[in-house]
């Protein structure tokens, strides 16, 4: 998924883009969107956020294609200033939580996601708070070391590792839970009695 | 990379990607021409402020000396309360980075201040001489509220109602509907 940001640009597009092409600006969106739409919505866990958060985006992107120039390829640029406006976007929403959270969390490794269904990741994604989550997703397939999620995230290194085994810590729990739940909801052999009514 | 998280890597990747709603681009194009005509007016208001100064500065050499004074102390009023305004945001930015915990009332204060500043500039971009002077003032008087409702928050955990803000707010309802 995140290979669409590699997604190579073509020289003409771009320059029609810099000079506030409509045609070059639709060439660099159709060829993004549904990376930049994919990263947000996974930051951002919801679709009207993820929305906002592609709009910003790209309206940032074409205003600052000025800056662009070229030393790394077009599609990474563009995902920093995307994570960077789901970073805003959690941001803006997460001022009460900080009380509660503590600040240091030592080393927790990743759960084991062998033979586990998509749908059950995906609803332990979305049970996971929003800042573990938002570093899980940018360290484990945008591939953004910690160094880089805590520039991003104006933080330092230590948070972003924290954040990331707050989010594996999470993900196992939740995973462990299905795993639980199905074991429960497997039909038994045995013959359960049922109770009449009085 | 460890196995478990090289795993969790490979699985989280494998992940079906979204698709985007289908009114983003033409939204985003209307946000892009929206953008694009404020610049030209920006650009229009600007010449057309230039050659007001212009025009203005032409007329008040040719009138005589006295009623110079007159035109400066209302244009120096103004200027003294966008100083205010900006030392204000200066202030403004300063606190915002200490308060690390908000509770309900400061924060249902602010987004009211906030959004009434919003309600303000919207109105100063539009704003003839005449009422300038007002919204300057109510934007003065807004930021110190704002500025105090942070230096109250970064204290923490005075419980709201202890707070009054110094100056009453403007009366948002009846003066500033466009």
């Amino acid at each position: 998924m995140s290979a669409t940001f590699d997604a190579v640009v073509d020289e003409q597009v771009l320059t029609r883009a810099r000079a506030g092409g409509r045609d070059g600006q639709e060439g660099l969106y159709r060829l993004f969107s549904k990376a930049v739409y994919t990263l947000a919505r996974r930051m951002t866990q919801c679709p009207d956020a993820a929305a906002d958060v592609m709009q910003n985006t790209f309206l940032r992107a074409f205003r600052s294609l000025a800056q662009y120039r070229g030393e790394a390829p077009f599609g990474h640029w563009l995902r920093s200033i995307c994570a960077t406006e789901a970073l805003m976007h959690l941001r803006a929403g997460r001022r009460f939580l900080e009380l509660f959270e503590p600040t240091e969390l030592s080393d927790v490794d990743a759960p084991g996601v062998e033979d586990l269904c998509q749908l059950d990741l995906e609803k332990a994604l979305s049970l996971l708070p929003q800042m573990p989550r938002a570093v899980l997703w940018l360290y484990h397939v945008e591939g953004y070391s910690h160094a880089e999620i805590a520039a991003l995230c104006g933080k330092t290194v230590s948070f972003s590792k924290s954040q990331l085994s707050r989010a594996h810590a999470r993900l196992r729990t939740l995973l462990d839970d299905q795993t639980t739940a199905d074991g429960r909801a497997q039909p038994s052999a045995t013959v359960v009695p049922i109770r009449e009514m009085p | 990379m460890t196995p478990p998280n090289q795993a969790l890597k490979e699985t989280l990747k494998a992940l079906p990607p979204f698709e985007p709603p289908q009114q983003s681009w033409p939204r985003l194009q209307q946000a892009l021409s929206t953008t694009s005509q404020r610049r030209i007016k920006l650009f229009a208001t600007g010449l057309a402020v230039a050659a007001s100064v212009l025009v203005a500065v032409g007329v008040v050499l040719r009138l005589p000396s006295t009623q110079a004074p007159v035109a400066t102390a209302a244009d120096r009023d103004i200027a003294a309360l966008m100083q205010q305004s900006r030392d204000l945001e200066q202030d403004l930015a300063h606190l915002r980075p200490q308060v690390a915990v908000w509770n309900a009332g400061y924060e249902a204060a602010t987004q009211t201040i906030e959004s009434n500043l919003a309600v303000v500039d919207m109105q100063l971009n539009y704003a003839q001489p005449a009422s300038a002077r007002r919204l300057w003032q109510d934007r003065v008087a807004l930021l110190d509220n704002l500025v105090e409702t942070h230096q109250a928050a970064s204290l923490q955990f005075a419980p709201p109602t202890t707070f009054t803000p110094s100056r009453p707010q403007p009366d948002k309802q009846t003066e500033w509907s466009l």
